[in-house]
């Protein structure tokens, strides 16, 4: 336990220093610490592993609040372990009486919340039961499964690029999401088109964007943020990256985002959102600041201009909360969807019992 | 080297960063010639800003270069003979009719001496200063001044960067380097320090030197340096003609050669613009060299000073332009053959045009060019000195009525708006609404700003700047945080450069995004305009009428000191290492897919704002057509 407890001191020192950060990156070192610990550590019955499993979840959570994504890949975990132990179950049940005939079949039990709706309490595991040896395995199989998925993830969205970009489109984006890199570029081979990119300020993220695109041979055209509203009326298409998709279809994404998806509906642009199903939390924004970093303010009113800084409040939030009904479409690994479609794919992800980490 | 090249270029005795400040460099090698005695007014200028420290409640210069404007406008508010004399006391020195160059130069040199001599230039040393007035006097005294050139240490940049090709180029890049700048007015000058000039001024020189030793062609130098430094002050390159040392110079050169050769391809390649924005004209740089020889010197220093945006904002400019014609008039020499009011017109179309050239003209100043252009067509019959004291009259009214007492009316109006816990938003900076807020700070009124400001410009850090130092508590955001700071706000005042005929407001690039979030949470937009800035124009889009800025500004490199310290903040967000992303941009000019668009302006759609402040009350956006036909006749009375 306290090999694995200083693997999680590690992450999460990392993760309180902002060393991690991004959606991407903090997913592939949850996920990677877990794999460790669950084989590492000594568990014998479902519940054990789930309260293992959500400790370590809670501290990283704690960590980095803002990091949602950490949250999610957790959940997804608990979300195998419990089916795991589940089928387990059923199997166990059926070996003991065959005769009986079996009351549900587990998939329905699993994956449908209807059938949960109605009465059936499928989520609870059974601690009495002994659980064949391949139980683990099979656990950490289904969790390099995730893995997996996390590392397919650009392939999986950028393959439906050219269902969604026509020639001579213009787009526009901001800030700097690989997923959206990666898009874009896969368009590019087939499509020509154009792109404008929000330069970002004060991180200018954009910019490097814009480089990036340039370099693969995209005609691109760097804009100020001010100058957002006054192009949108010639873009196409918007396409935006996120930090994390919220429960109800909101986006917590990176500064600006708000400001352009507000434009893009004033002038009645499509706004589509790339994204990996990683990203996709639970969580619901009772308030739309529950999600923000505020951020040194250096970057947008530097201390050269000392005397001034004394006398004014600078604020520089990180994110900004874009609600639902700004997005036309989701791009996630698994297909597109409508931001009221997202709901149904929280249910299939996620375990209702994992929303919140209570112990 | 050529000596004949050393002695051309005027030594302008502010010191400057090469890469932000014209230089009113001469193409003319003969350093007596007129153009040359025609730019001694430039340090007039930036010696008469000193002293007259805003002490006015209304602000209408937006750069503090341009502090002579306020000035102008308190003074406005008197009766008409006190203005004159401030206009004399601004305008007057260098260019009061004589034309002799001695005494040009004596002119020069003597403000130096006064107390209204800029400060930052004491601060530069006494050497400096002994070696600057050596590089002032030089033209008109010494045929030819070589060792004077080389003696400078100081700011002599006319001369030194022409006459340091590649050798002396280490020595002429610390020049201008050597002391603080004098124009406070330029952020990204002020806040580097020395040592980031020198480090950058050395950077530029290597690279340089990288290309010369690449062995690119002789006639492909000058366009492959345009490319690689297009802010550049300095060209090495001595086959160019003289009047280079503008920032941007050499690429506006190499625009001009590709024009003329009808290589609209090589053009393209040079400015990159954007297709949607073919139809604009091109940034532009301006200079010297393309000014009309006989324009008086009052206008092209303004011309000069919008092209630098040393003076923007509508009504600065606006009032800049009406000033420099009204010396402009006051100097005026009537031909033999006609009358001052017959030919008068004939005398400013040059002039005007010459201020396009500078920067497409604000709607502000096109009305009131209108209105001039119209008290003189009615008075045809005027005898000469009647006619002069009517017309300068006239733009001192014109100030007066449509613009100083207009934002009074405006100011006071507001103020009926502005009540006790009222948390503003602002974006950008606007005049009228910087007087508004200072007014409503000293009434009294308990309320908090939030100045939401963008690059590249940052102009609202001036507007913070006034507000922070009257004591209004302020928020200062960027322009993306607007989604973030919005909800706390309960009324958003915006300034306007113009309003057309179908209600919308074209103003700074980044108002209509204000007026959506505002519009968004039912926040009310209120926007303070002077009716003179009505336009009959009628425009649906910020694509069909606008302006193109300098794309260079979009490039946060160290040139550009906007971004650098982001660029530290950024690399702590994503734990990179790359040490250095400053100037992500850099080589946009070599990427055959990267370009940058700097828009200026925008159009907010007349349905986000609520309210239009002006001088005839309080009026919907989509009256202007309203005050157009029926009010302003009256007014003009």
């Amino acid at each position: 336990m306290s090999k694995n407890n200083e693997l999680v001191d590690d992450l999460v020192a990392k993760l309180k220093r902002r060393q991690l950060v991004g959606s991407s990156t903090v997913s592939q070192a949850t996920l990677k610490l877990l794999i460790v610990v669950i084989s590492r550590s000594n568990w014998t019955t479902a519940n054990q592993l789930l309260t293992l499993v959500k400790s370590v979840g809670q501290r990283l959570i704690q960590a980095n609040p803002t990091e949602l994504a950490v949250g999610n890949i957790i959940r997804r975990v608990l979300h195998v372990i419990r089916e795991e132990f589940r089928e387990a179950d059923s199997n166990a049940s059926s070996h003991r009486n065959k005769s009986t005939e079996s009351s549900h079949p587990t998939s329905l039990t699993t994956s449908s919340s209807m059938y949960n709706l109605l009465g059936e309490t499928g989520s609870t595991v059974n601690d009495n039961v002994q659980y064949p040896s391949s139980l683990r395995s099979n656990i950490i199989q289904e969790i390099r499964e995730i893995k997996d998925e996390l590392e397919n993830i650009y392939d999986n969205i950028k393959n439906q690029a050219l269902l969604q970009i026509h020639s001579n489109e213009i787009i526009m984006t901001i800030g700097r999401s690989k997923t959206v890199e990666e898009f874009l570029k896969m368009a590019a081979a087939k499509r020509k088109f154009q792109v404008l990119v929000a330069e970002t300020a004060p991180s200018y993220s954009g910019q490097e964007m814009a480089l990036e695109l340039s370099k693969a041979g995209i005609e691109t055209t760097v804009i100020p943020d001010s100058a957002v509203f006054a192009v949108m009326s010639r873009v196409n298409k918007v396409i935006l990256g996120t930090h994390a998709v919220l429960a109800n279809g909101g986006l917590v994404a990176i500064s600006g985002t708000h400001m352009m998806a507000a434009a893009a509906k004033h002038h009645s642009i499509p706004v589509v959102v790339c994204t990996g199903l990683y990203k996709l939390s639970p969580l619901y924004p009772y308030d739309e600041d529950s999600f923000n970093v505020i951020f040194n303010p250096d970057s947008v009113l530097g201390f050269e201009e000392g005397d001034l800084v004394e006398k004014v409040t600078v604020t520089n939030p990180y994110y900004d909360y874009v609600s639902p009904d700004f997005v036309n479409l989701f791009i996630t690994n698994q297909g597109g969807h409508p931001p009221s479609y997202l709901y149904r794919l929280i249910v299939e992800n996620y375990d209702p019992n994992d929303h919140t980490f209570d112990l | 080297m050529d000596p004949k090249k050393k002695t051309v270029g005027f030594a302008p005795e502010h010191d400057v960063n090469p890469s932000d400040l014209p230089s009113p460099g001469s193409n003319n090698s003969s350093s007596q010639s007129s153009p040359v005695s025609a730019f001694t007014n430039t340090p007039d200028l930036s010696n008469v800003n000193t002293p007259s420290s805003a002490t006015s409640s209304l602000s209408f210069a937006s750069t503090p270069t341009s502090a002579t404007e306020p000035q102008n406008i308190s003074k406005s508010q008197k009766p008409y003979e006190p203005m004159k004399s401030s206009y004399e006391e601004q305008w007057g020195l260098a260019n009061k009719g004589s034309s002799s160059a001695s005494h040009k130069a004596h002119k020069l040199a003597s403000p130096r001496d006064g107390p209204g001599f800029p400060k930052d230039q004491q601060q530069s040393g006494k050497k400096d200063q002994k070696a600057k007035r050596s590089s002032i006097v030089s033209p008109t005294n010494t045929s030819s001044p070589i060792g004077s050139a080389k003696d400078v240490k100081g700011p002599g940049l006319g001369i030194q960067a022409l006459a340091s090709p590649s050798a002396d180029g280490a020595q002429g890049a610390g020049g201008p380097a050597g002391g603080p700048s004098a124009k406070p007015s330029a952020p990204s000058q002020k806040s580097m320090t020395k040592a980031e000039r020198r480090e950058l001024q050395e950077r530029q020189r290597v690279e340089k030197a990288q290309r010369k030793a690449a062995g690119l062609p002789a006639s492909g130098r000058a366009a492959a340096q345009a490319l690689a430094q297009p802010n550049s002050g300095f060209s090495p390159n001595p086959s160019k003609s003289l009047a280079t040392s503008f920032p941007g110079a050499d690429a506006e050169k190499v625009i001009a050669a590709a024009e003329s050769t009808s290589q609209a391809k090589k053009r393209e390649r040079l400015t990159k613009e954007m297709g949607l924005f073919a139809h604009l004209d091109p940034p532009k740089f301006a200079n010297t060299a393309s000014a009309p020889k006989d324009l008086h010197p009052a206008v092209v220093n303004v011309g000069l000073q919008m092209a630098q945006f040393k003076i923007c904002g509508a009504n600065a400019r606006c009032v800049a332009t009406m000033s420099a014609f009204r010396k402009a008039i006051q100097d005026y020499k009537t031909p033999l053959t006609t009358t001052l009011s017959r030919s008068m017109q004939t005398y400013l179309n040059p002039h005007i045009s010459y201020l396009v050239s500078c920067r497409p003209m604000a709607v502000s100043m096109g009305n009131a060019i209108r209105y001039l252009k119209y008290e003189i067509g009615k008075n045809l019959d005027l005898p000469d000195e009647d006619a002069r004291e009517l017309f300068l009259e006239k733009i001192d009214n014109f100030i007066r009525d449509r613009i100083t007492m207009a934002d009074q009316v405006i100011i006071s109006l507001g103020l009926q708006k502005i009540q006790d816990g009222d948390v503003i938003l602002t974006y950008a900076r606007s005049s009228v609404v910087q007087g508004l807020l200072l007014a409503a700070h000293e009434k009294g009124i308990k309320f908090r700003v939030i100045v939401v400001d963008s690059r590249p410009r940052f102009e609202g850090k001036q507007l913070l700047r006034a507000l922070a130092s009257a004591g209004v508590p302020c928020t200062y955001a960027l322009l993306t945080a607007i989604g973030h700071v919005m909800r706390e706000v309960n009324k958003v005042i915006l300034g306007a450069h113009s309003l057309l005929s179908n209600g919308a407001l074209y103003s700074r690039a980044g108002t209509a995004v204000v007026a959506m979030s505002a519009h968004e949470r039912k926040i009310p937009v209120i926007v303070c305009c002077e009716t003179y800035k009505f336009s009959d124009r009628v425009q649906l889009d910020s694509f069909v009428q606008n302006e193109i800025g300098n794309p260079d500004e979009l490039v946060n490199d160290s040139n550009n000191n906007y971004g650098h310290s982001s660029t530290r903040c950024h690399d702590s967000v994503h734990g990179s290492s790359n040490a250095s992303n400053s100037g992500v941009l850099g080589g946009w000019r070599e990427s055959r897919d990267l370009k940058l668009l700097n828009l200026l302006y925008d159009l907010t759609p007349s349905e986000f704002v609520t309210v239009v402040i002006t001088e005839v009350g309080l009026i919907p956006c989509t009256s202007v057509p309203v005050i157009l036909r029926e009010f302003l006749p009256m007014i003009q009375q």
